[in-house]
């Protein structure tokens, strides 16, 4: 049993785009950052252009581990068993900046532009409604192999084999994710449109040229691997089995919450 | 340029201001040896100067200089670039940040302003003998003020960054300095300016990294006491297995305290010396049971490992694909790598057997298409794995619990952090078996069907592969790895290696599941010790494997060895 999105109503809606994008950064506004970040600002969101797929397997009776409410059980609390599959070039970018406060209160600062370009997962979710709707539990319980995985573990098989005592991954939720990142202040747009057509062989000459604005430091290869490594423990530790997320609700139909845990992701 | 400076330092002249303050303060730190002069450095962190100014000046300071150095005016009209040219992170072994940097300074002044003592007519009478004195002396001093002004300074500096886990160091490769000297004594002009630019080379070549490097340092130590230090004791020592732990949940609690001066002490002679010389023998017959070329297990295909007990890296992969995973436990649906060439070669030939393959931990998409899934086992695994993966045994999974108030349907700010609940896995609702379906298992049992190899019986029976288990839970979670073992390792044992699937079977035994039904798993969150061993119990028991070289006979129990 599958879910049907309209995908394309959602695509085409700017408004709904923007609002997602101000929420979030609503959500960042109202964060305490370390002194060293000066500020996380989400400047373009564009859900992708293709829907999720998100297939509902099971509807049962909660394990009982998973209910953190001591009070017991209750005949009316239900588990779902998800498989979502999210395959898409979706657009979001950041910005923040790192600063130094020294000798002065913010003297230096060094923004960085984050902008994520494709997220890939395919995983089997456990969601929990408890208490009548008002509790939901979420947890991300395996990755699923699907058809492209298999292809890819034929292409790197071999070199994988050769990693003897690698530990096994329990969780990668996210399995695919391109990240771009591009350090320093903006440079003037028209430059930066230049800067896009070849950004290698620009980089080097860019850096020493006289322009007044400097460079920026455009596909830090290791730093964005090593976003994406962050990002993934950081899902891994929270949502990853046997962690999970209770979403406390006040008053709230159980529909409206899946919304919120699929929209999490 | 990359990094931004706060434009409105500089134009409302504050960074001029502030930067007289912090030189003037740096600049005399060292002059409080001198009992005329108050010591007004307040500045801890500015021990940079201090050091340059040491090095620079150290003999002029000692012996000429009569007042503080004041820096009577400074100014920076255009702002300091500072561009990074290239970066690189990395994580493994230990988190490092490397980059090259380019900085540039143009225009700047600094004019300082101190007062020297000059006599020609000084006579040191200290070690003279009297006959010798002059008749006339005049060893008061002669004071003479002196401005000193640097202008039009421009630098430019490429330079080598390094971040290492708490320390920055800093080399500088291509330093272009150049500045307009003028001093108000326009006879030592030339003098102090040639010194000046001799000594620019020493500054920048080592006085300004070391004053870098210890500040780094202590205000990584100052600011995160807390976060850093376990990776602050930990890094030095990654291999000192001998170190006692106390020693170490000392030094942090010290350095907690704030104590980080004390000297640390990570493996003394008297440690060597607690170690009886029994012990050394085990140790060292450890170390030369690996003084080997080959690449593959050393002692044989169907041993471990040489001593008992003990896991060797070169078979390390063998344990690991025999780890319960969901990639193995549903073995029999993934989609073969190389389906049609090697799929007899795969059963044979154990290198190239995709069971070996340390691909992640995935569900095959086959399983939840057929519904053949187990919810259960699924958890079972990743609980186990999630075990395995956490070092400390206390380490408990993170629940966190987010309020979400609806009314405007509205994520609101999240309280997060509520509770972080104990975990309880003692028991899950597990379906319990009808007398039908364990008359089909029996049935299976006896008719050796290709179980594994054969996906047709599977759906003739309409039995999933883990309902054969389910006799209840301790039960399943020991069969199923002696199942995981069986699919993972079974081409590796030469005698058995034709028919895989009666392997599975015959293990499937009542008089096993009698046995092995005694037995209790802790599970995840139970305070006794585990003994997380997969499925070596059952090596002993069929197919001849074997923990290090004992006898076939006796049955050790599993080595208390934890991934």
């Amino acid at each position: 049993m599958s879910f049907e999105v309209h995908w394309e109503d959602l695509q085409n809606d700017a408004t709904l785009n923007a609002q997602i994008r101000d929420k979030l950064n609503s959500f960042f506004g109202s964060l305490e950052l370390p002194s060293y970040l000066n500020h996380i600002r989400i400047t373009d969101f564009q859900i992708g252009s293709h829907a999720p797929e998100i297939i509902l397997h099971d509807i049962s009776e909660p394990i009982s581990g998973i209910n953190p409410d001591p009070s017991g059980p209750d005949e009316n609390d239900l588990q779902l068993l998800f498989e979502v599959k999210y395959d898409d070039d979706l657009q979001l970018e950041l910005n923040t900046s790192l600063v130094l406060n020294y000798p002065s209160k913010e003297f230096m600062a060094l923004p960085i532009n984050i902008k994520v370009r494709f997220l890939s997962l395919h995983v089997l979710c456990l969601i929990g409604i408890f208490n009548k709707g008002k509790r939901i539990v979420f947890s991300v319980l395996c990755d699923i192999e699907d058809q492209e995985d298999s292809i890819r573990r034929q292409s790197i098989g071999d070199l994988l084999k050769d990693k003897v005592g690698s530990p096994l991954e329990r969780l990668a939720i996210i399995k695919d994710l391109s990240i771009e990142t591009e350090i320093g202040s903006d440079a003037a747009p028209n430059l930066s449109n230049d800067l896009q057509i070849n950004d290698d062989d620009t980089l080097s000459e860019l850096s020493f040229s006289s322009n007044p604005n400097g460079a920026t430091l455009r596909n830090v290869d290791k730093l964005e691997q090593f976003l994406v490594e962050k990002l993934k423990n950081f899902l891994r530790q929270e949502v990853g089995w046997p962690s999970w997320l209770t979403f406390e609700l006040d008053s709230e139909s159980s529909d409206e919450s899946e919304d919120n845990d699929s929209g999490d992701e | 340029m990359s990094f931004k400076f706060n434009e409105d330092v500089f134009r409302d002249n504050s960074f001029n201001e502030k930067i007289k303050e912090k030189l003037t303060a740096a600049l005399n730190k060292g002059f409080h040896s001198d009992p005329n002069s108050k010591s007004s450095s307040n500045l801890s962190d500015l021990n940079q100067y201090d050091i340059i100014n040491d090095s620079n000046k150290h003999k002029e300071k000692s012996d000429i200089l009569k007042s503080k150095i004041i820096v009577k005016s400074t100014n920076f009209p255009t702002i300091p670039k500072f561009e990074i040219l290239d970066l690189d992170i990395n994580t493994q072994p230990r988190s490092l940040v490397k980059g090259i940097c380019k900085i540039i300074v143009k225009d700047a002044m600094v004019q300082l302003q101190t007062v020297i003592e000059s006599n020609l007519l000084l006579v040191n009478m200290k070690n003279s003998p009297t006959f010798i004195k002059p008749k006339l002396i005049e060893n008061n001093s002669l004071e003479i003020p002196i401005i000193m002004t640097f202008n039009q300074i421009s630098l430019e500096a490429i330079s080598n960054v390094f971040v290492k886990n708490n320390s920055l160091s800093i080399s500088f490769n291509d330093v272009n300095l150049d500045f307009n000297f003028d001093c108000s004594i326009k006879i030592l002009q030339n003098t102090i300016e040639k010194r000046l630019k001799d000594s620019m080379h020493l500054l920048f070549k080592d006085v300004l990294p070391t004053v870098l490097f210890n500040m780094s340092q202590s205000w990584f130590t100052n600011n995160h006491n807390t976060t850093h230090n376990i990776n602050y004791i930990e890094t030095p020592i990654p291999e000192s297995t001998t170190t006692t732990p106390t020693k170490l949940f000392d030094e942090s609690n010290l350095k907690n305290k704030g104590i980080t001066s004390l000297p640390k002490t990570i493996f003394d002679e008297v440690d060597l010396q607690e170690l009886s010389p029994k012990n050394m023998i085990r140790l060292s017959t450890i170390v030369s049971s690996r003084h080997t070329l080959s690449l593959h297990g050393t002692s044989g295909l169907h041993s471990m490992a040489s001593i008992p007990g003990c896991l060797e890296k070169q078979n390390l992969y063998r344990f690991i694909s025999r780890m319960p995973s969901l990639s193995n436990y549903y073995s029999a649906y993934r989609i073969p790598p190389n389906s049609d060439t090697t799929k007899n070669s795969d059963k044979i030939n154990c290198i190239n057997s995709n069971h070996y393959s340390h691909d992640n931990n995935c569900l095959p998409e086959r399983v939840l298409r057929e519904k053949k899934y187990d919810l259960n086992q699924i958890i079972d695994i990743q609980n186990k794995l999630y075990e395995r993966s956490t070092a400390d045994e206390n380490e408990k999974p993170k629940r966190r619990t987010i309020k979400l108030n609806k009314k405007h349907k509205k994520k609101q700010e999240n309280n997060q952090v509520i509770r972080q609940s104990t975990p309880t896995f003692e028991k899950f609702n597990l379906p319990i078996l009808t007398d039908e379906t364990k008359k089909t298992i029996k049935n299976e049992n006896n008719n050796n069907n290709n179980i594994i190899d054969d996906e047709s019986s599977y759906s003739k029976t309409n039995l999933s592969p883990h309902t054969i288990f389910n006799e209840n839970q301790e039960y399943f979670i020991e069969k199923n790895h002696e199942m995981l073992h069986n699919t993972t390792i079974h081409t590796n044992d030469t005698l058995n290696s034709e028919i895989f699937s009666n392997n599975t079977v015959h293990n499937m035994d009542l008089k096993d599941i009698k046995l092995l039904s005694k037995k209790r798993i802790n599970s995840l969150g139970s305070s006794a010790k585990r003994m997380s061993f997969v499925g070596i119990n059952n090596l002993y028991n069929n197919s001849g494997w074997k923990w290090g070289n004992e006898d076939n006979t006796t049955v050790l129990p599993p080595p208390p060895y934890r991934l």
